[in-house]
């Protein structure tokens, strides 16, 4: 078993670096799996920004893990949530175009698998194989346990 | 590919925040006016004569902002905007280690290291003769 630093330190894990001013400092810690950036950038790269919007998607996607590692707020109430209980302990990341798919190991840490654009999930049923693929990476996983915090409670979690 | 590559361009990324601020600032005022007063977003939908669905949209980067619409909603939540262009810290950092630059019509200022304190190569006498005395008392 390992932790999240030798996961990384052995490949594992990749761990993100937030491109962050000079006066900002990383408040918590993403990592994606191996090669899990670069699916997600290739998925959301050719999608142009839709009608009525003012990012495209991947500068949606980029911008949450910024906010996310600078320590920004995830939740303002029941209807503005920027991260979200799937079941079995996974978490999406939601912005208005993307919907990223990991879980939380830590406190203020969080691993990412997968991510997609929402327009490719418009039914809940769509949401089953990315849930199933957190499920089974984080089961291989050589992570401490416990591999997962459970719970929706901000504050236990973030 | 690693996590550093593909990244947004640097002067699209001050876009790309300043949109993410304004939505952080719009969503936490409402939530501290509807904590104080229960300040919902169908009262500020009331106030500017609009749909709660706007509204909604419009806080959640579905519906694109705009200052006018930044404006509004400012309005609708009974909040002041406060536009401030702080410098760049990192630009700060590299400016404090360069000579300041002179300003039109001035001539060049001496760089700064001729203005420090030279290495003194001799003594004032009174030291010079206390320096003398202390030499004297060790004998």
């Amino acid at each position: 078993m390992a932790t999240l630093e030798h996961l990384c330190a052995i490949g594992e894990l990749e761990k993100e670096e937030a491109d962050l001013d000079a006066d900002e400092l990383p408040l918590r810690l993403l990592y994606f799996a191996p090669g899990a950036r670069a699916r997600i950038v290739g998925k959301l790269r050719p999608l142009a920004r839709c009608r009525g919007r003012n990012t495209a998607p991947l500068e949606q996607f980029e911008q949450i893990i910024y906010e996310y590692v600078v320590g920004k707020s995830l939740a303002y109430s029941v209807d503005r949530r920027k991260l979200d209980p799937i079941t079995m302990d996974v978490w999406e990341f939601k912005t208005p175009d993307v919907r990223i798919f990991g879980w939380v190991p830590r406190k203020a840490s969080f691993i990412v698998l997968d991510g997609e654009p929402k327009a490719n999930l418009t039914k809940f049923k769509m949401y089953a194989p990315y849930v199933q693929a957190v499920v089974a990476f984080r089961g291989q996983l050589n992570l401490d346990a416990p591999k997962a915090l459970g719970g929706v409670n901000y504050n236990d979690l973030f | 590919m690693t996590s550093s590559e593909a990244k947004i361009a640097p002067r699209r990324r001050t876009y790309v925040r300043l949109l993410g601020e304004i939505y952080d600032q719009l969503n936490q005022a409402l939530s501290e006016e509807h904590a104080a007063q229960g300040l919902t977003q169908a009262d500020v939908a009331r106030s500017l004569d609009v749909t709660r669905s706007y509204i909604s949209k419009k806080m959640n980067g579905t519906s694109n902002m705009t200052l006018e619409t930044l404006a509004d909603l400012a309005f609708g939540l009974n909040r002041k905007i406060k536009v401030i262009l702080q410098p760049n810290i990192a630009a700060i950092v590299s400016n404090h280690s360069r000579d300041p630059l002179p300003m039109m019509g001035e001539q060049s200022p001496p760089p700064l290291k001729d203005k420090l304190p030279q290495p003194v190569s001799k003594l004032p006498p009174m030291f010079e003769e206390k320096l003398k005395e202390m030499a004297g008392v060790g004998a």
